[in-house]
């Protein structure tokens, strides 16, 4: 589990930056989805597939029938992957516009939380004024419905620019 | 006669990283930043694995995959899929391994001395 808690990494704000160092990221962010979800959670997953989010989540005990998945990594290794009422697949992290559209189609659905993970694959892909418009887009997507969102950034010295960079599109950077 | 794998990723790093272990303990090393070099490369030369990298830009790996005729293909990455899905992708088609980011390179090392035996 995540030794932050939600309420300390939000504090006031409704969005988060999360740095957290490459050794610490999933245990962060597992104890970050858990407590998320005990209300409604969309969860953008970039790093893990949809399935093996839910073998892991459900293990923790988290409400995972309170999450939406948006998963951009299952269509990248497998041509079928499960379906169901829970899941979006995105065709890669770097497929900004269609994970865009996702996020927007769930909003409509008025989450509590979404929860981004993680900033820092999208790196792989694009850089620069992209994924600063697509955080953008996120955010005001977000912000119209109340939605908490956190994103999470791995802290590798390579991506120190880019942290900056997102840093300035929250409210507050959260280090776990 | 050494065996020859080629490490397909776009951090250079990592490429460098694996190729100086596997010239180390004797195997010929070719290497592509991406898929599309990776099947560039392949055209002309043959190789025995090819040690592939999952989240890379350019063509997607899926894409990729069922251009790799004849290899056997290990993916290397950061990407966690649950059990039964690693169990599914390593018996489909020429994928004979899906090891994990951050890898162990005894560990790494071994799985290719099985491959490739």
């Amino acid at each position: 589990m995540s030794c932050m808690k939600l309420a300390q990494i939000f504090g006031d704000a409704q969005f988060v930056l999360v740095v957290v160092g490459s050794e610490r990221h999933e245990a962060a962010v597992e104890g970050i989805a858990c407590e998320m979800s005990e209300k409604r959670t969309c969860y953008v997953t970039l790093s893990k597939t949809r399935k093996a989010l839910l073998d892991e989540l459900s293990e923790k005990g988290a409400k995972v029938g309170n999450i939406t998945f948006i998963d951009a990594i299952s269509k990248t290794i497998m041509k079928s992957p499960e379906q169901g009422a829970d899941a979006l697949y995105a065709a890669s992290p770097g497929a900004l516009t269609e994970i865009s559209m996702m996020v927007s189609k769930c909003m409509g659905k008025e989450f509590d939380y979404l929860l981004f993970d993680s900033v820092s694959r999208v790196f792989i892909y694009q850089k620069g004024a992209p994924v600063a418009r697509f955080l953008s887009n996120i955010i005001s997507q977000a912000r119209q419905r109340g939605t908490r969102a956190a994103f999470v950034c791995i802290d590798l010295p390579e991506h120190a620019e880019f942290i900056k960079e997102c840093a300035m599109l929250v409210e507050k950077t959260a280090k776990v | 006669m050494a065996k020859t794998i080629m490490v397909v990723d776009d951090e250079p790093d990592n490429r460098l990283t694996v190729k100086m272990l596997l010239e180390k303990n004797g195997y010929k090393v070719v290497t592509a930043v991406n898929g599309d070099d990776c099947l560039k490369k392949l055209a002309k030369q043959k190789v025995d694995l090819v040690l592939l990298d999952i989240m890379m830009p350019g063509t997607p790996v899926r894409e990729i995959v069922p251009k790799i005729k004849g290899t056997k293909i290990a993916y290397l990455t950061v990407v966690r899929v649950s059990e039964a899905e690693r169990e599914n992708i390593v018996s489909t088609g020429n994928v004979v391994d899906f090891i994990q980011k951050p890898f162990d390179l005894e560990d790494l090392l071994s799985r290719v001395k099985k491959i490739v035996k």
